[in-house]
């Protein structure tokens, strides 16, 4: 596919460095990796990613001949090793989400370890059951406390629930509108004094 | 549907409001015009919503002219002049919906509530079979499975979110999928349907905590928090997280579809119009309870 540098990254073919380079890092953010982690629309997004990054080596080749751009490395770390479920980590990284959940299903719930309720949770978010996945990542994190990948993928469903990527944040006061509190004028108020008052005059009296 | 995907209006440039009216209420004169002038009422932001991403996603370059409005004829509006498969694909879905929540509230509705709403079900079912002839009968049945599955789960009391969301979640994936012929595009497209289908269920069901407690109907929320009367306002910011979380993965989705226009208008309701909804819903909602919902 041999698309336009300019229009995949939404820019005119005239714009400045500085503006291409805005508009790299706002895609490239857009469809950086952590945010499809998990996701079964990992493939599309890293397609896309590919696309901007092309676009924009492109776009700083041709202008600064002869010093091809290096793109950033955004990169997909995946997480392996030696795992006694190795067999549902290869079925979830093909794709076989249903067959990887009718194996770990059939794990008794008195052998079910920190990894299972991690794999199971990647399962659960592949169906998009995001409640549930959430859980197990929690479970997997209490039985094992120092495992990375573990605490990633709690971090990660953190992240997603705070309302920084998306719904409404909760804990975050929203800014006022166009809107002027009591404490705004009062300070306003203090100040246009303290200013008078420096060139001799006074605006406030009583202070 | 339920209303919840709307834009922020204060947010808008002025062109795409006028862009969102004319979709509105060329809607509206579709529904007019395939299902009758009562079919009218049943206009919604959500449907207004897929039409809106339909158009964007098929391309379609629509011409407007100026046209007076049936519901109020002192009123002028902008009407689409040309035929939109994507406008007809959103009055079908807005028929078809109607018709089975219809069918939802008189199955678990009171006495007095089921009287009130049969003579609606008249009109609906004469929707309906409208709906089937002009060939939208794969509309129909997702929602006929989506309502079979929902009472199923409800009448066993399930107890899981995520479960009792996957009706609501699965039939927008489909519908949403049906909108793009590419194998990559219907995939992103599913998955945006699954979780905005997941994102409303969850802002329904979080809307209806109160009275469901009250009335002793099936909620998952109170199910799985076992809310009553008095329960920790706290749980809330719970809930909101958990449909944050469904709020993220559309956006995720969302990002990787191709849209061919009215991207802005979108993009103001799936980050903006979704962020205050919640806020509205979950928060402000509950402290001033006199507080009309915003009219556009």
């Amino acid at each position: 596919m041999v698309n336009n540098p300019y229009e995949v990254l939404g820019v005119s073919p005239n714009a400045t460095d500085e503006e291409i380079k805005t508009a790299y890092r706002n895609l490239a953010k857009k469809y950086h990796p952590d945010n499809y982690a998990d996701s079964p629309l990992a493939d599309v997004a890293s397609e896309k990613m590919k696309e901007v990054n092309e676009a924009y080596d492109t776009i700083m080749s041709t202008r600064r001949t002869g010093s091809g751009a290096n793109s950033g490395g955004y990169y997909n770390t995946n997480p392996s090793g030696s795992s006694k479920y190795y067999d549902v980590r290869t079925m979830i990284k093909n794709g076989r989400v249903a067959d990887a959940e009718q194996i770990l299903d059939g794990v008794p719930p008195e052998r079910r370890d920190a990894e299972w309720n991690f794999l199971k949770g990647t399962v659960l978010l592949k169906k998009g059951w995001t409640q549930e996945a959430y859980n197990c990542f929690q479970t997997a994190c209490n039985m094992d406390p120092s495992n990375m990948e573990y605490r990633q993928a709690l971090n990660y469903a953190q992240s997603r629930r705070s309302g920084a990527y998306g719904g409404y944040n909760a804990g975050m006061p929203q800014q006022n509108v166009g809107g002027c509190s009591g404490c705004d004028i009062c300070t306003g108020l203090c100040c246009a004094d303290t200013c008078c008052e420096c060139m001799g005059g006074d605006l406030i009296p009583c202070c | 549907m339920f209303g919840y995907i709307r834009p922020q209006k204060p947010e808008m440039l002025i062109k795409d409001f006028d862009a969102y009216k004319a979709a509105y209420c060329s809607l509206c004169r579709q529904l007019g015009k395939s299902y009758g002038f009562a079919a009218s009422l049943i206009l919604s932001y959500d449907s207004t919503f897929f039409a809106i991403l339909s158009m964007s996603v098929k391309g379609e370059c629509n011409s407007y002219k100026k046209g007076r409005c049936k519901v109020n004829p002192t009123k002028k509006c902008d009407y689409c002049s040309t035929r939109s498969i994507s406008l007809e694909n959103a009055a079908a879905l807005s028929a078809a919906a109607f018709y089975y929540k219809l069918e939802d509230e008189i199955a678990d509705g009171s006495l007095l509530r089921r009287i009130l709403l049969k003579p609606v079900r008249l009109f609906a079912g004469r929707w309906r079979k409208k709906l089937i002839k002009y060939g939208y009968r794969s509309y129909d049945l997702i929602f006929e499975n989506m309502l079979k599955e929902q009472l199923a789960l409800e009448s066993e009391g399930c107890k899981s979110i995520d479960r009792a969301a996957e009706p609501t979640a699965k039939a927008l994936s489909q519908l949403a999928g049906m909108l793009s012929d590419d194998e990559a595009q219907r995939r992103v497209l599913e998955s945006f349907g699954y979780y905005l289908g997941k994102w409303v269920y969850l802002m329904d069901a979080a809307d209806d905590i109160n009275d469901d407690i009250k009335s002793g109907c099936f909620n998952p929320f109170v199910l799985y928090f076992s809310l009553d009367e008095n329960y920790d306002r706290n749980i809330l910011k719970q809930i909101n997280g958990i449909i944050n979380e469904a709020a993220s993965m559309l956006l995720n989705a969302y990002n990787l579809i191709e849209l061919k226009g009215n991207q802005r208008i979108l993009e103001n309701i799936v980050t903006l119009g979704i962020s205050s909804m919640q806020k509205y819903v979950l928060f402000d909602k509950r402290t001033e309870k006199s507080k009309n919902k915003n009219k556009i």
